[in-house]
């Protein structure tokens, strides 16, 4: 799926946003960081082996741009919304869960992602989707519950 | 008058013996109310703790008549099981298999660990084993003096190995008591792993729990051991005392906790059943090559105290 | 020997086995789920039984579960457990041109051949084998580790850069928690369930999934199905006599697992990356590892199910586990009173045996099971992707939180997963990431503990001084040095070629790092 060619706006090379990345990464775990040897050579080093990368990604990306990608990234634009969408999604899904309850967060995101992701949103694909979402959802109690003894959350709302 | 005698005390046993090994279901002074129970174990499957729990399981199954589910939360040497027994229901049905002194050690430790000592409730402490020096069948030293005597004459040439911040403890408390300087080696993945690091002579001794000794089929040697009992497995074994050194006092012991709060009926239940569990499988116990521990409420509460005395004393004496 | 495998053909051996490779398929198919853990959940089971069939259950469910975790690697570029990673390279580019269900067929044909290896290794070298596994000391497993990461070249994809930055920071992932020394904790910023660091298989499921189910999402509207499947009459035949007719790669692979899997502490997962470097190494047609060579699926299931065999040998031998989901087995027998170890061998050996071919007949249950299984298991890439992906959230989200019943490592799973979506926009693949992952705690505490051993001599001394390590040390730089050559080469090969042809319009890099799965460069 190109998206370059409908993309407008300032371009930058990849790998120089990847040094960026990579600069951030390892300046926010440095801070962390501490001394003595024997905990903390290896993080460190590694650190230090980001940093290195970032360095001659950084290098690259100034003199031999190769790809360009948008700055802004494609996920904020209207062709990116899916990817914002879905992510968004995902992440309430898990912050519900301590709160309403595994089993009724689940349902609700299994019914509801795959209505929204569909193609055409017609009775079939609701109704589908309703199913799937209640048998996956019943078999996988079955196994978690008598099977794996996983004990998934009720909820706060329900204890 | 002397046979009345034995009588009469014969029956008072009998007696005793009748209500106090009452069978499957202790006079318990409450009946948990559980669907099952969760039995948490914060460290990995295979390991020592989970041996314990699974030695009991089936015991303390027909002592409190409910299903046991073991639940493993691996993570911060017991940090991440206990942070989660914490904030669980004082009901009776989540407790967790608890390890000294690995739990005086985090909640002393002045970090922010999940939880403090206060928030757990002691059911009952089910074995302990001492700590030994441990080295190959095959290795040149033979008893502690001689390793002692090398690593008098090589300062910081000998290498012992141990896990986590206990094994450091255990072996600076082994300097301690010999007056020699060794170099600690620190073991990732448990107890266990240390083992293969004896056998195949990469340190030269290890600080492990004289369990792996009495299980290694002689294929380990332990020099000496800490604390102040004998040990039927190892009836050879001196402790650091008898063998003319400084005390040394950390042992490990495994017992059983549930969340602060629990009501004292509930915990007497528990206990009744983990002292049941441990009568029934003593021999196992035994055999495995630990010591086991038969308290009451009272006296497991006293334990740890104990422990915490044992962990305060390790870390003075390697201060000084 | 024989009295052994009579004693393992004993009905109720047999159904216990059965009952194992059942319970295995289940555990290895779904992501989160570990052998060990499913071990640790058979065990009480095997409370009852006589400890013949009780091993024999929980070395069914081992090998199964190292079958079947290629199943959602190949169907959906995520590894049932951590030995699956290389399996997912080639396993899920082969299913995306269709030939999902001979990925499956070749992954349970090695699971026979390299289970069978493993178990024949067991029952005639046990014990000279054991003595060898105890002269791998610290130093030796690190500069094992060091090798592994070489692999990183070979799953980079286009920039070996950012695939050793990739792999870079899924050893710092893996150093969250606890210090290899136990004293200091790192990297927790001040939360306390931090401590416990990011559980390896919750960040696995992170790192695989996840991206994999935004890309799903994202090209929903191009590829309505993950691939494509149409049941051909003759694809198992053809695969498995195609494979057979090769036997190098699986043979060399379960010899290479298998010996991998002695080592105490070194199991599965390290056995089949290693074992697909190697494949890749010696095979004649290198470029196409990682757009559907079967010998990569072949050469990481074969060498993960012989290091299950192979992790029993020093279980047995010498009462050391070879792996974690050995350790879980260890504990079994201990409760079943017996004591394994040289006493074991002389005063029942029949019963070692028995063992021994319990984890051979394994191997073949699971490979008939498999064989059963492939055509339907294969077809599941059939559902549309906005059910599927869903499902696929749903069940990572499950796998997360069932290691250790933490909502943390939930969290962490998909705040991973997302962030590894990201960097593979920026050219970073997820391949050297959770390799990372993965080697970080076997070369960690492995240097600390070889530093530490150098206080008595010297650091020279340990890391360079020992026979095994400098063969090892050679080995690594040989590896390196291929590498590099390598990736020269094809890249020199790639500029002549597009020479040759007429301009095309080039494909930005990042669309086809998303659009393409993720090993399939």
């Amino acid at each position: 799926m190109s998206t370059h060619t409908e993309a407008r706006g300032p371009r930058v090379s990849i790998d120089l946003l990847a040094a960026v990345s990579l600069f951030l990464i390892a300046a926010v775990l440095l801070s962390q960081t501490g001394d003595g040897v024997r905990d903390w050579a290896m993080p460190r080093s590694l650190c230090y082996l980001v940093i290195g990368v970032g360095v001659v990604l950084l290098v690259k990306g100034l003199v031999r741009p190769g790809e360009k990608v948008p700055l802004i990234p494609p996920v904020v634009r209207h062709k990116g919304l899916d990817t914002a969408f879905f992510i968004t999604a995902a992440v309430a899904y898990v912050l519900a869960i301590p709160i309403f309850g595994f089993w009724l967060s689940s349902a609700v995101t299994l019914f509801g992602l795959s209505v929204a992701l569909a193609e055409k949103r017609d009775v079939r694909a609701v109704l589908t989707s309703g199913v799937t979402a209640v048998v996956v959802c019943a078999g996988a109690y079955l196994l978690m519950l008598h099977v794996f003894y996983v004990p998934l959350p009720w909820g706060s709302l329900f204890e | 008058m002397k046979y009345l005698a034995i009588l009469a005390a014969g029956t008072v046993a009998l007696g005793v013996a009748a209500c106090g090994g009452g069978g499957s279901s202790p006079s318990a002074d409450a009946e948990l109310n559980c669907r099952s129970i969760d039995f948490i174990v914060p460290y990995a499957p295979g390991g020592g703790s989970d041996r314990q729990v699974r030695r009991m399981q089936p015991h303390l199954e027909e002592a409190l008549g409910t299903k046991i589910n073991v639940n493993y939360m691996e993570g911060g040497d017991g940090a991440i099981g206990w942070q989660a027994l914490a904030g669980k229901k004082p009901d009776g049905c989540t407790v967790s298999n608890v390890v000294a002194p690995n739990i005086m050690l985090l909640t002393s430790s002045g970090q922010n660990v999940g939880f403090t000592a206060e928030d757990f409730e002691y059911l009952g402490w089910s074995e302990t084993t001492p700590n030994v020096l441990a080295v190959a069948a095959d290795s040149p030293y033979k008893t502690i003096d001689e390793f002692v005597a090398a690593a008098k004459a090589n300062p910081g040439k000998l290498t012992v190995a141990g896990v986590g911040e206990v094994g450091e403890l255990l072996t600076a408390e082994t300097q301690n008591s010999t007056g020699t300087k060794i170099s600690y080696v620190p073991v990732s993945g448990g107890v266990g792993a240390i083992v293969p690091d004896i056998l195949g002579g990469h340190v030269d001794a290890g600080t492990i729990g004289a369990a792996h000794v009495a299980e290694s089929e002689g294929r380990l040697r332990a020099l000496a051991m800490t604390g102040t009992e004998k040990l039927e497995s190892l009836p050879d074994v001196p402790t650091y005392e008898e063998a003319g050194y400084g005390p040394a006092t950390l042992g490990t012991a495994w017992g059983v906790i549930a969340p602060s709060g629990t009501p004292e009926a509930i915990v007497k239940t528990w206990n009744e059943a983990i002292a049941d569990a441990v009568a029934k499988e003593k021999q196992q116990i035994i055999e495995a090559g630990l010591i086991p521990l038969e308290q009451d409420v009272d006296e497991a509460r006293d334990y740890v105290q104990k422990m915490t005395d044992a962990l305060t004393a390790a870390r003075e004496t390697v201060e000084n | 020997m024989f009295e052994g495998l009579l004693a393992a053909l004993t009905p109720s051996l047999l159904l216990y086995l059965c009952i194992g490779v059942l319970a295995g398929i289940l555990v290895g198919a779904l992501p989160g789920f570990t052998a060990t853990m499913g071990a640790a959940l058979m065990l009480p089971f095997t409370f009852t039984l006589e400890p013949a069939e009780g091993f024999a259950m929980l070395a069914a469910l081992y090998v199964a579960t190292m079958f079947a975790d290629s199943v959602p690697a190949c169907l959906v570029n995520t590894p049932g457990t951590p030995s699956a990673v290389a399996t997912a390279l080639d396993g899920f580019a082969m299913t995306k041109q269709g030939r999902g269900q001979a990925a499956l067929i070749a992954s349970c044909f090695s699971a026979l051949i390299g289970t069978f290896v493993g178990g024949i290794t067991f029952l005639l070298l046990a014990n000279p084998l054991t003595d060898v596994a105890l002269t791998f000391g610290p130093p030796e497993f690190f500069w094992i580790g060091i090798f592994a990461i070489t692999v990183i070249g070979s799953v980079a994809g286009n920039s070996l850069l950012k695939g050793i930055a990739g792999g870079a920071l899924g050893m710092l992932i893996g150093a969250v928690g606890i210090s290899s020394t136990g004293a200091v904790p790192r990297y927790t910023f001040g939360i306390p369930e931090l401590l416990g660091g990011i559980s390896i298989v919750a960040a696995l499921i992170g790192i695989f999934a996840i991206p994999q189910v935004i890309d799903m999402v994202r090209n929903r509207h191009a590829d309505p199905h993950v691939a494509d499947f149409t049941k051909r009459k003759g694809t198992a035949r053809e695969t498995i006599w195609g494979l057979a007719r090769r036997p190098v790669n699986v043979l060399r692979s379960s010899v290479l697992g298998t010996a991998i899997g002695i080592l105490p502490g070194a199991g599965s997962p390290i056995a089949s990356l290693v074992s697909y470097n190697e494949a890749k190494r010696w095979s004649k047609d290198k470029a196409s590892f990682g757009r559907g060579n079967i010998d990569g699926v072949v050469a990481s299931e074969a060498a993960g199910n012989a290091a299950a065999g192979g992790s029993i040998i020093p279980l047995v031998s010498l009462g050391i586990p070879g792996s974690a989901p050995a350790a879980v087995i260890l504990g079994a027998l201990l409760l079943q009173g017996l004591k394994p170890g040289p006493e074991l061998f002389s005063s029942d050996a029949t019963l070692v045996y028995t063992f021994a071919w319990s984890i051979i007949l394994a191997g073949v249950v699971t490979f008939v099971a498999g064989m059963l299984l492939s055509g339907s298991l294969a077809r599941m890439v059939l559902i549309p992707v906005r059910l599927l992906a869903p499902c696929i959230l749903f069940l990572s989200v499950i796998g997360a939180y069932a290691i250790r019943n933490s909502m943390m490592d939930v969290y962490l799973m998909l705040g991973l997963g997302v962030a590894v979506y990201f960097l593979a926009q920026l050219g970073f693949h997820p391949g050297p990431i959770g390799l990372g992952v993965i080697l970080a705690p076997i070369i960690e505490p492995a240097l600390v503990e070889s530093l530490s051993i150098a206080q008595s001599s010297s650091a020279v001394e340990v890391f360079f001084g020992r026979p095994l390590c400098i063969a090892l040390i050679v080995l690594t730089i040989v590896s390196m040095v291929w590498v590099g050559v390598t990736r020269y080469k094809d890249a020199r090969d790639a500029r002549s070629a597009a020479r040759m042809e007429p301009p095309e319009v080039p494909v930005p890099q990042a669309d086809q790092t998303t659009s393409e799965s993720v090993g399939s460069r």
